[in-house]
């Protein structure tokens, strides 16, 4: 409710009053990806939060996962001659010519959840992100460590083919399990981050391993696409969190409800907080010029069922996830 | 109505139509409530930003006019695009890249022509059955990830400039030209519509009609290669899923654009009109960042006024 | 008639016969069922679980397409109704969550039909607007973010089971049945085909073509809410953004492969459901075969159009005679 009261606040607000923000107050763009995910909804919210925190006039174009609109939206932003803008970009190439534009207009850029090739690096004043391969990394280790010298199969669900977050945490993930012969993926398998696939392609998998008996642990590239998993093994008569272990990335609050009822095991969070340390970077980079590292790099932490997952759960979930 | 269309050219100017209504209306309203829309600036990236869908909805009109439809656009623009990325990057070569996005996307069109006209596959399900397969081979090519470090001669493509008219622009209006003499002024244009109004009269003309709409679906896929080249250039790489639904706002803006999708009638003024009625209203809604939620339905807004409108207008 | 109406159908049966053929060799315990908490599960139930949604669509579909027309727009009813049906679950009864979706549904089939019979819109423009708009539409409902639920009884929608197959499966079998039923057992399934094959004849001979195709779009619509709300069961949550995205196309694609003209007229409600069967059963076997997921596109691509080629009335063999014959009959 308060979110939709929100929305129509302030499309009201830019209807009737597009007047020139006050002096002093910053107006920031902030091209984001879309709304793909429960995940992107709390990025969005928080964002929002943020802003409002620090006074900040935040417009949000919203790209429906494509970079044509994201470019679209920062060309809108050059004109308009905001203060900043924020990109969320949904790949990690082909922005050199839209960043050159905003640079020449001496408009400080400043990414937000992923990173952009390293050709551009000139091109944007800091970097807020979590780094995906780490968060692969902690989610094998994890595993390893829980397995220990056990022989382990495990099945993958994968983001959407062509997305770097999916290349990425299947990267670091393989990584990290390398070090250890008895942990092996067997499967592997595109859930496209939604729950619907998820749990659909985790039906499969139950059935090509021997009703689910091969499998030991199950590799989410996100923790939607692990709730749908959760459902799929409790209705082929396994037990999720007992049977097969069960580890994803982003720590949504669902999740920690399946943790509560002892179903899902670990979570690696991807904080949706990346506008705060953006919006100070920005306003200390206004204020005295102050240059901030090209990275910020926000904490992959894990989440485990020993760390109060009931209250985690109550913390985050009126954050539009 | 079929006869009409036939025998003689459609007259614009008996129609000012909803979409230029629309269009009128919208620039009106941005301008009043959107900072910075008017300016210099922002109107001329509406204008660039709609050379792309231009290059698809152009022909798109043709082939909605011969009763057919091309699902398949956006996924072989995405196809065409990796092709200009992939073959340019390895050549050092623009030119070597687009003939390969051409080619990819004119082979594509005569899979889809020949589909249609020759095996009797409905255009919709044919095109569907292309559109994942252009789809599966961009995944494959590109392994899934974005092809980088093409050369500046593709990039340089989509920021110069030619007697200071950005050369998108300047490719889009030459793209209208043509098909405007395709259309108006060759036979070729006569053929195409009878092939949507009087099939018929082709057959007892001594033509092939199958060899028209080959050749109508065949230049679809083209101008889909040349539109590649333009997206990889304004991306400054290939990337597997850059044109996805590309094709319904093409079909839209032909929608809006006042072409009927029944009669063998169309209107290549409108679809001009229609794309930019399609980026100026996508465009100005950033600016005032209304909620996703209701960008995404406002497409579907604008088809419905422009329809009413010309409902309305032809009624009266 | 009598003795023409096995062939019909014969290509159908053959193209999943082979797709079920490839799906044992790639993975070996495909047939296998057992009882498994008073539930048959398997990948063959899975094929029927997972192809429900798309056979309801097509259920719907195959009407609209035989009135010569399309509904772009199911997809995107999908989510709205899923949407609605999830927010009201928790606070709610059943009966008056289904009927919220249901009436939605139908609100949206109406909307379709009034452009198309009423305003006289082209088909796919018009139902192109609900489905641009529509998803939306949905986005508001949910405000964005997936809406879950627990209500037992929504659930129970998607994940229960009735003599050991599953709820949705049941679901679909009833509304074919039913749809069957209502159109076969009356005039009403002639009047629909003289709509398609030619509105204008069928009108001067006394057929009300506007009733007619008002009330396919508006069956389309409620068959689409029944598919949303069975996909929101299914995972216990709307999600506004992915539920039935791109599954107009699946639906569209199951009535042609079922055999049914775009071009109207004649239509077959079985075989529709047989073609979302086919593609389901295409879908679960690239799941089970391990291929890189690269190619799930690709593979998809190139089974439909060997599908649909096997159909085609210009090429020979089986499925072009039995089409052939068709043909002339008509």
């Amino acid at each position: 409710m308060t979110l939709k009261a929100l929305f129509a606040a302030s499309a009201m607000a830019a209807l009737l009053l597009p007047l020139p923000a006050k002096a002093g107050q910053l107006t920031i763009g902030f091209s984001q990806i879309g709304s793909e995910s429960g995940w992107r909804a709390a990025e969005t919210s928080v964002s929002k939060q943020e802003a409002a925190k620090r006074k900040v006039n935040l417009k949000i174009a919203d790209a429906q996962q494509k970079q044509e609109n994201q470019i679209k939206a920062i060309r809108s932003f050059i004109a308009q001659n905001v203060d900043a803008i924020f990109l969320a970009p949904v790949v990690s190439t082909g922005w050199d010519s839209v960043l050159k534009e905003a640079k020449e207009a001496k408009i400080p850029v400043v990414l937000l959840d992923r990173d952009i090739d390293p050709s551009g690096k000139e091109l944007y004043l800091t970097a807020v992100t979590s780094d995906s391969v780490h968060e692969g990394e902690v989610a094998g280790d994890w595993l390893a460590k829980t397995v220990g010298s056990k022989p382990c199969n495990i099945v993958e669900l994968q983001g959407t083919v062509g997305a770097s977050v999916a290349t990425n945490r299947k990267k670091g993930f393989d990584t990290a399990i390398a070090k250890h012969a008895n942990l092996k993926v067997v499967r592997s398998q595109t859930g496209d981050f939604t729950r619907a696939k998820g749990k659909e392609v985790m039906e499969s998998f139950i059935k090509a391993e021997g009703g689910g008996k091969n499998i030991c642990a199950v590799y989410a590239h996100n923790d939607d696409m692990m709730v749908g998993a959760i459902q799929a093994m409790k209705e082929a008569g396994l037990k999720p969190g007992k049977d097969i272990l069960t580890v994803s990335i982003d720590a949504v609050p669902d999740i920690f409800k399946a943790m509560v009822a002892g179903e899902a095991n670990a979570t690696v969070e991807l904080t949706p907080n990346m506008a705060g340390p953006a919006l100070d970077a920005v306003a200390a980079f206004k204020d005295k010029g102050t240059v901030p590292p090209k990275w910020i790099q926000t904490e992959s932490k894990l989440y485990t069922a020993t760390d109060d997952p009931q209250k985690i759960y109550d913390s985050k979930k009126g954050l539009g996830y | 109505m079929r006869e009409a269309a036939v025998a003689s050219e459609p007259h614009p100017l008996q129609r000012i139509p909803g979409v230029a209504i629309v269009l009128v209306l919208l620039i009106a309203l941005f301008g009043a409530i959107a900072p910075g829309f008017l300016s210099v600036a922002n109107l001329s990236n509406v204008l660039v930003q709609s050379t792309i869908l231009t290059m698809l909805a152009l022909p798109m009109t043709l082939i909605i006019m011969t009763e057919g439809l091309d699902l398949s656009m956006g996924a072989v623009l995405t196809l065409t695009s990796l092709c200009v990325a992939i073959v340019s990057l390895a050549t050092k070569s623009m030119l070597l890249g687009l003939g390969a996005g051409l080619l990819v996307g004119a082979a594509f069109g005569t899979v889809n022509g020949w589909l249609v006209a020759i095996l009797g596959i409905p255009p919709f399900v044919a095109t569907l059955g292309t559109l994942g397969m252009a789809q599966g081979l961009s995944l494959i090519v590109s392994d899934g990830q974005s092809v980088v470090g093409i050369p500046h001669s593709v990039r340089d493509i989509y920021s110069a400039t030619l007697l200071g008219i950005p050369v998108p622009i300047v490719m889009a209006l030459v793209t209208y030209a043509a098909f405007h003499g395709l259309l108006y002024h060759t036979r070729f244009g006569t053929y195409i519509f009878a092939l949507g109004g009087n099939r018929e009269a082709l057959r007892y003309a001594g033509l092939s009609p199958s060899r028209l709409l080959i050749a109508v679906y065949a230049i679809g896929g083209a101008m889909a290669g040349i539109a590649g080249l333009l997206m990889t250039a304004r991306m400054n790489s290939g990337h597997p899923t850059a044109g996805l639904g590309l094709e319904f706002d093409a079909i839209a803006a032909v929608a809006v654009g006042g072409t009927s999708f029944e009669r063998g009638n169309g209107w290549l003024l409108g679809t001009l009109l229609g794309v930019l009625s399609v980026g100026v209203l996508r465009n100005g809604l950033n600016l005032i960042s209304l909620p996703s939620s209701v960008q995404v339905a406002s497409v579907g807004v604008l088809v419905i006024v422009a329809l009413f409108l010309d409902g309305l207008r032809s009624r009266a | 008639m009598t003795a023409l109406l096995p062939r019909r159908g014969l290509a159908q049966i053959l193209a999943l016969i082979v797709i079920l053929a490839v799906d044992r060799v790639v993975s070996p315990q495909f047939f296998d069922l057992r009882l498994q908490d008073g539930r048959l599960f398997g990948s063959l139930i899975d094929v029927l679980n997972r192809g429900t949604p798309v056979a309801l669509l097509s259920l719907g579909m195959v009407l609209v397409i035989a009135t010569r027309g399309i509904d772009l727009s199911v997809g995107a009813v999908m989510a709205i109704c899923g949407a609605i049906a999830a927010s009201l679950a928790d606070s709610h009864g059943l009966p008056v969550v289904l009927a919220a979706a249901l009436g939605a549904g139908l609100v949206c089939g109406l909307w379709n039909g009034f452009l198309v019979a009423v305003l006289g819109m082209q088909p796919i423009v018009a139902t192109l607007i609900l489905m641009v708009a529509g998803r939306g539409i949905a986005q508001l409902i949910t405000e964005g973010r997936i809406v879950t639920f627990s209500s037992p009884d929504l659930v129970w929608l998607g994940n229960g089971s009735v003599l050991g197959l599953p709820v949705p499966v049941v679901i679909a079998l009833g509304m074919l049945i039913l749809t069957g039923a209502v159109v076969r057992g009356s005039a009403l399934g002639l009047l629909i085909e003289a709509t398609g094959g030619n509105a204008r004849a069928s009108e001067l001979a006394g057929v009300g073509t506007r009733a007619m195709i008002l009330s396919v779009y508006v069956w389309c619509g409620v068959c689409a809410a029944l598919a949303g709300v069975i996909a929101a069961a299914d995972i216990m949550g709307a999600d506004a953004n992915n539920a039935g995205l791109w599954l107009e196309l699946d639906a569209i694609l199951a009535v042609v492969i079922g055999g049914t003209s775009l071009f109207g007229g004649r239509f077959s409600l079985v075989l529709a459901v047989f073609g979302a069967l086919i593609i389901q059963t295409m879908n679960t076997g690239i799941l089970l075969s391990g291929y890189p997921p690269e190619f799930n596109l690709l593979v998809k691509a190139v089974v439909v159009l060997a599908v649909l080629l096997l159909q085609s009335p210009k090429l020979s063999g089986v499925a072009g005679i039995a089409a052939r014959l068709r043909r002339t009959k008509a």
